[in-house]
């Protein structure tokens, strides 16, 4: 509530002026977005980007093509959504172990109760729905019994219990499953969603009792529509479980969404569903899926960074561990950025991302690669005692890394815009030329050469040091060998 | 100084990187965001044992990582694992007794020191009836199975760097032995001594002692 209603009057000029500027959908993206030009007089409000976020995701899927007005869709805004979120079932013993969807849960199941409150969590106690409450503290106490289980790992008697510990390790070896093909259970997942909510610290209204229940029933219904939704098990096997990550994604849109002035409650959650759904459509396929991130790496962030940047390609990924990427990569894409960069440069890169102009897991590739760039002389250090973990640690610092050096963010957005492009058309020539020249202009040409060298020198000393028993020489040293061998037996005979 | 690869492992908010964050920066925040992926942090200490010091290069992983999962590339090379769960909920020792299995399945070093760490002490110090894991169940468990054992709380720090200390301890004794046997082999040892300074540690990284 703070400082969003601060400048109410600015809100209505950065929205009139957007929809007198722009006469399409199309036209706002491209100009007030990928121009920057929405960026020009400072930063958005969090009810600007609200509705910049709702215009550009939930209008363009409105479909009327790219000359779509506005306007018209605005007016609109609000009026097709006569779908109401469900509730979120209350947990008993009936339906705790059931999956989120397919088996019958229970009969309190979508009954009506509009459940807002928690189970477990006793700092969220509901004053208006004080039955439902008690009610739900009551299961809660008899479900617990002490136990608590986050991970689909059955226990069903205290593990200190005699005959669970002799009979541990048979129980362990078979119960070590792929977490990713089990169902997480209805209570399961209610449990870590309750965990990661009341740790979310994006922002401090994620604390408040009812911010809390509204994320819950979102996150409830987004995982229904995951669990449920069909196409988007074409190829791949996804992860279809809560996963830590999701909650933090949600939490962002949350805070630009929750409040646009016009809306009531009921419309402002199914708006940041409809934005969270349709981001998460293209994130939990390719980075909260294990295998489909460690192909999305292998198979798009290393071809693409090896075209962009010879010298990076070399450091991360010949020099350096090959497996240790994966560590910095999976929370820079599974949080898109949030916890790697400060937050006004985030919520711009996601204006970006949310205009879908190009398919996610390129887009990412590029935008990490040019971050990279941007922090190119720290990673290629010239300190040759630097071990990888070093540089891992950079990678997860990065905010510390780069310091007050990041590029402009909209600039940073062009560059991987571009990039994505080049990469479609194969124009790898070209994607090298605005990266070498990107860390040129940076570090000045005369540090990039000589940094070129060093990384050169060190390879080619790479090489020398693997190379240094060439053949001949092995042999020889295999003779010599043998004839000692020989002699120290003859000597000792 | 010796360098040494330490990684946290445990179900989810037993207050992995709560232990980290009082023993690395003496401080406790009751909320701490959910762990994505993995956290790194180093912190040195010096034992008492001829002043030697000791560098940990922490791995904090996030609790929701679990079996086949990607945790192997977090624990790969570790040197010492301390596997966290939180005693006032007995299912997160079963999940930190499978981590204790997956450990020694699938670490092949008989060196890897793994230390069993019960949290949050300090709630029920507070309130006794919170307590759901006995402490003498947990430490006979982790005297089957060979490990070091406290009980700490990250929240007050009692015992956090008892933790480490002791840790730190069995990685140096363990680097004595391997350097003694290896000066043995090579028939340079004369006088039963051996001078660690000139030596580098075969830690995960032979490039990581930094002296």
């Amino acid at each position: 509530m703070n400082n969003n209603n601060i400048s109410n009057t600015d809100n209505i000029n950065f929205r009139e002026l957007a929809l007198t500027k722009y006469g399409t959908i199309q036209q706002l993206i491209q100009q007030g977005i990928w121009r920057g030009e929405f960026y020009s007089k400072g930063q958005l409000t969090r009810n600007d980007r609200g509705w910049l976020w709702k215009t550009i995701v939930l209008h363009s899927d409105l479909d009327c093509g790219p000359d779509n007005n506005i306007k018209n869709n605005n007016d609109n805004n609000d009026n097709n959504n006569d779908s109401n979120l469900l509730p979120v079932p209350i947990v008993t013993d009936d339906n705790a172990d059931s999956p989120l969807v397919g088996e019958p849960t229970s009969k309190n199941n979508g009954n009506g109760n509009n459940d807002s409150s928690n189970r477990t969590h006793n700092n969220h106690n509901d004053d208006n729905n004080k039955s439902n409450n008690d009610k739900a503290n009551d299961t809660g106490k008899k479900l617990n019994r002490g136990i608590r289980r986050l991970t689909p790992i059955q226990t069903l008697s205290h593990p200190l219990n005699k005959n669970s510990i002799n009979e541990g390790n048979n129980a362990t070896k078979n119960t070590v499953v792929d977490d990713e093909s089990i169902s997480m259970s209805l209570s399961d997942t209610l449990d870590i969603i309750d965990l990661d909510l009341s740790r979310l610290l994006l922002d401090p209204i994620f604390q408040e009792n009812k911010v809390h229940a509204q994320m819950r029933q979102i996150l409830y219904n987004y995982m229904i529509i995951l669990q449920k939704n069909e196409e988007l098990n074409t190829t791949i096997k996804i992860n279809r479980n809560y996963q830590q990550g999701f909650h933090e994604i949600l939490g962002l849109i949350y805070l630009q969404l929750y409040q646009t002035s016009e809306d009531d409650d009921r419309i402002a959650m199914m708006n940041i569903l409809k934005v969270y759904t349709k981001l998460m459509k293209q994130v939990v396929p390719n980075f909260y899926t294990r295998s489909s991130l460690i192909s999305w790496e292998t198979e798009k962030f290393q071809p693409i960074l090896e075209k962009c940047s010879t010298l990076l390609y070399d450091k991360l990924y010949i020099q350096n561990d090959e497996f240790s990427n994966l560590i910095w990569l999976l929370r820079w894409t599974r949080l898109l950025f949030i916890r790697e960069l400060p937050m006004d440069y985030v919520v711009i890169i996601w204006d970006h991302i949310l205009t879908f102009q190009y398919p996610l897991d390129i887009f990412m590739v590029c935008l990490i690669i040019t971050l990279l760039l941007n922090i190119f002389e720290d990673i290629i250090d010239e300190d040759e005692d630097a071990d990888n973990d070093e540089l891992i640690e950079k990678l997860l610092h990065y905010k510390k890394t780069s310091g007050v050096k990041l590029i402009d963010c909209v600039e940073l957005c062009k560059i991987a815009g571009n990039l994505c492009e080049l990469w479609s058309y194969e124009n790898y020539e070209d994607m090298m030329c605005i990266c070498d020249t990107f860390v040129k202009v940076r570090v000045g040409e005369e540090k990039f050469n000589r940094l070129n060298e060093i990384l050169k020198d060190k390879a080619a000393r790479k090489n020398a040091n693997s190379n240094v028993v060439d053949p001949n020489r092995k042999r020889l040293e295999e003779k010599l060998k043998n004839r000692v061998k020989r002699l120290t037996i003859n000597f000792k005979r | 100084m010796l360098q040494f690869k330490l990684v946290l492992l445990g179900d989810s908010s037993v207050g992995k990187s709560s232990i980290v964050h009082r023993f690395v920066k003496d401080s406790f925040d009751e909320f701490r965001e959910s762990t994505i992926g993995a956290a790194f942090l180093s912190q040195s200490i010096k034992l008492d044992e001829d002043d030697t010091v000791i560098k940990f290069e922490i791995w904090d992983t996030a609790g929701q990582e679990r079996y086949k999962s990607l945790a192997p590339m977090y624990y790969r090379n570790a040197n010492a694992a301390l596997v966290v769960y939180d005693i006032t909920a007995s299912d997160s020792l079963s999940k930190a007794q499978s981590w204790v299995e997956e450990l020694k399945n699938k670490v092949a070093d008989d060196k890897l020191v793994i230390c069993l760490v019960g949290n949050k002490l300090d709630l029920c110090q507070e309130d006794s009836g919170k307590r759901s894991v006995e402490i003498s169940d947990a430490k006979q468990y982790a005297d089957e199975q060979g490990l070091l054992f406290f009980e700490v709380s990250a929240k007050t720090g009692e015992k956090v760097n008892d933790v480490f200390k002791s840790i730190g301890e069995s990685l140096y004794s363990y680097k004595k032995e391997e350097l003694l046997s290896k000066s043995e082999q090579n028939g340079t040892n004369t006088h039963g001594q051996v001078d660690l300074q000139l030596q580098k540690p075969a830690t995960s990284d032979p490039t990581s002692c930094c002296t």
